[in-house]
């Protein structure tokens, strides 16, 4: 077990896997997410929601009587694609950015003024003010550009990571050797940069994959997420309500119930917790094992 | 190249406030379509230029007859407002940087002093696995303790929610400091071991010079280009992360009065009208990014400091 980190983490990550394809017909997973309004004990007294953690109830439930466990794991799929639309798009931006600023000035220029631009803007204040705006807020796609906008506002930072590299790289003597043994430009990027690129740029996905659930969790917080909907209440007007099945949406109560009802945000941020940490993790696994495989180790003195 | 640089921020910074106010003025109309009874369909929004250019107008007039940002209800000035909570969210920003920074640096050398030695499990590791768990669980996990505690009888009675108490005060330091502590104890590791087996620690230590010297005086000094190049990271960190520590600390600082001029509304009726606060959210704006300006500076200054001539690669 020289990667240890490597081994638990994909361990880790498997279980998540099979939990979001799976989940819903385990038999302990409740996948009609039946609401209970009470519930009478053999003692003959009654409970009301949220229920504290009991049988039926691993982690307790919410204030509908959702069981919580049954919430995190049918939530998994949503928060999880989420994450992953944002990544996607986040890197099909960065990447072609990335490389094109390699290569062309112009570019260069253009990656580090939007690299410089949004360090100027904390992520969740920058969020939290453009959702707001009437364009988005009405939107039918609303969630979409959420999740455009979370994917933009670090594509400057990942674009410069990654032209970083590949800029380290061309330092490196062996570069020079391909030059002069004749390598025209398209196969120096393919056979030299590429094979140091592209492990590096894995590593910084996966970290990535993390760091996008972390901020999609502190939007929770503070009542920013994804998707919204409207319905009308008994006074004609409409309320902003959430369908969605996201974990961080169940934050929403979380500065009352953190009070009484600790089960339902404790729960929660551990499912966040555990999960960012099992991506970072991995990343780490990933990078010793990168290491380990093309000696780029170094030696500690 | 230090004033060139600062220049450079300036100008960048300049052109974020411009960028953040043209989106503040946003013109807001919306037209609301609806059904039979009056029933909400759908809202279009329709932008116009000279709409836009209008609001800017207004903007700078409002202003200038105002000589500031307005008043409130509570007999302050609105730039006073501002200013006063301001300063409150400064209050346990500032410190938790500055803890954050120092003891981040202490930790990174802590780290790689242990590193071969018993203990070393309190190295390194440690440093990472803080940076790899979410600090919103810590600070959730530290909240639900103290109060545990304190219903076990194992803790005094620590007030963690509140704005004007002390230990709430000490506890955002703490919250806030926790990110930036292990994300610089992480540069500063790896930046001592990437200057392992330089030429120059070797001939510092041909001379007869202490390791502890040698690491103090000589290689700390090449580490702290490195490291303070990362201050714009832990401090945009810090400042989003302010949002969520006054939130659940119910703290009553910058953070959590911009959140509530710009936040979306909870419910809306047709035909309304989507203003939002933008006198007090134009002044955080400028606040807020002038924090992260002086960071900026502060960093190039401090760079220009430590080594005049930036070494080339």
């Amino acid at each position: 077990m020289k990667n240890w980190k490597l081994w638990i983490s994909s361990l880790f990550l498997l279980i998540l896997l099979f939990f979001v394809f799976a989940g819903p017909s385990l038999p302990f997973v409740d996948s009609d997410l039946k609401e209970t309004g009470v519930i009478k004990t053999e003692k003959g007294s009654f409970l009301l929601p949220p229920f504290a953690p009991r049988e039926g109830y691993p982690l307790g439930s919410n204030h509908k009587g959702v069981d919580i466990l049954s919430l995190i794991i049918m939530g998994a799929k949503e928060t999880l694609t989420i994450v992953v639309l944002v990544i996607v798009i986040r890197y099909v931006l960065a990447i072609p950015l990335a490389i094109g600023g390699f290569y062309s000035k112009l570019l260069e220029k253009i990656l580090q003024g939007w690299q410089q631009l949004f360090s100027f803007m904390p992520p969740i204040f920058f969020v939290t003010f453009f959702v707001t705006l009437p364009l988005i807020f009405f939107s039918k796609d609303r969630g979409l550009w959420v999740i455009l906008i979370l994917a933009v506002l670090e594509t400057g930072r990942v674009a410069e990571i990654i032209l970083q590299n590949m800029k380290e790289t061309k330092k490196r003597p062996y570069i020079e050797a391909g030059i002069v043994a004749g390598g025209t430009p398209f196969r120096m990027f393919k056979n030299y940069y590429m094979p140091v690129v592209i492990p590096h740029l894995i590593i910084l996905i996966i970290n990535d994959l993390g760091r996008v659930l972390f901020l999609l969790a502190q939007l929770g917080i503070v009542h920013v997420y994804v998707t919204h909907k409207f319905i009308t209440n008994e006074w004609g007007a409409y309320e902003v309500v959430n369908t969605s099945l996201a974990w961080p949406t169940m934050f929403s109560t979380i500065t009352a119930d953190i009070f009484t009802y600790q089960w339902i945000p404790f729960s929660v941020i551990a499912a966040i917790a555990v999960t960012i940490y099992s991506f970072n993790m991995f990343a780490d696994g990933l990078q010793k094992f990168f290491e380990l495989k093309y000696r780029t180790s170094r030696a500690d003195l | 190249m230090v004033l060139r640089s600062i220049f450079q921020q300036t100008l960048l910074w300049l052109i974020t406030i411009i960028l953040f106010l043209s989106l503040l003025l946003l013109p807001r109309s919306t037209t609301y379509q609806t059904g039979a009874g009056g029933m909400y369909v759908s809202a279009s929004y329709n932008y116009s230029v000279d709409a836009h250019l209008k609001q800017f107008k207004d903007f700078f007039q409002y202003i200038k007859d105002k000589k500031g940002l307005g008043t409130v209800n509570n007999g302050y000035s609105l730039t006073e407002n501002v200013w006063r909570t301001f300063q409150k969210s400064m209050l346990i920003t500032i410190p938790a940087l500055l803890l954050g920074f120092f003891l981040g640096v202490a930790k990174g050398i802590f780290d790689y002093r242990i590193r071969n030695r018993r203990g070393r499990l309190f190295g390194v590791s440690t440093t990472r696995f803080f940076l790899s768990i979410p600090d919103l669980f810590l600070i959730i996990a530290l909240q639900l303790l103290i109060m545990e505690g304190f219903e076990a009888g194992l803790l005094p009675h620590i007030i963690v929610y509140g704005s004007d108490q002390p230990s709430v005060v000490l506890l955002d330091i703490i919250f806030l400091s926790i990110y930036p502590l292990f994300y610089i104890a992480n540069i500063t590791f790896f930046s001592i071991r990437d200057e392992q087996g330089m030429d120059y620690i070797r001939t510092a230590f041909s001379k007869g010079t202490s390791s502890f010297k040698v690491l103090y005086r000589h290689v700390l000094k090449n580490c702290f280009v490195k490291i303070l190049s990362h201050t714009n990271t832990i401090t945009l960190y810090t400042l989003s992360n302010l949002f969520i520590v006054e939130f659940l600390t119910n703290y009553r600082g910058a953070a959590f009065f911009f959140y509530e001029t710009v936040m979306s509304p909870k419910y809306f009726m047709v035909g309304q009208d989507f203003t939002i606060g933008v006198y007090p959210a134009a002044g955080y704006v400028i606040l807020f990014t002038a924090v992260i300006f002086l960071a900026k500076v502060l960093s190039v200054i401090g760079r220009g400091l430590v080594s005049p001539l930036e070494r080339n690669e």
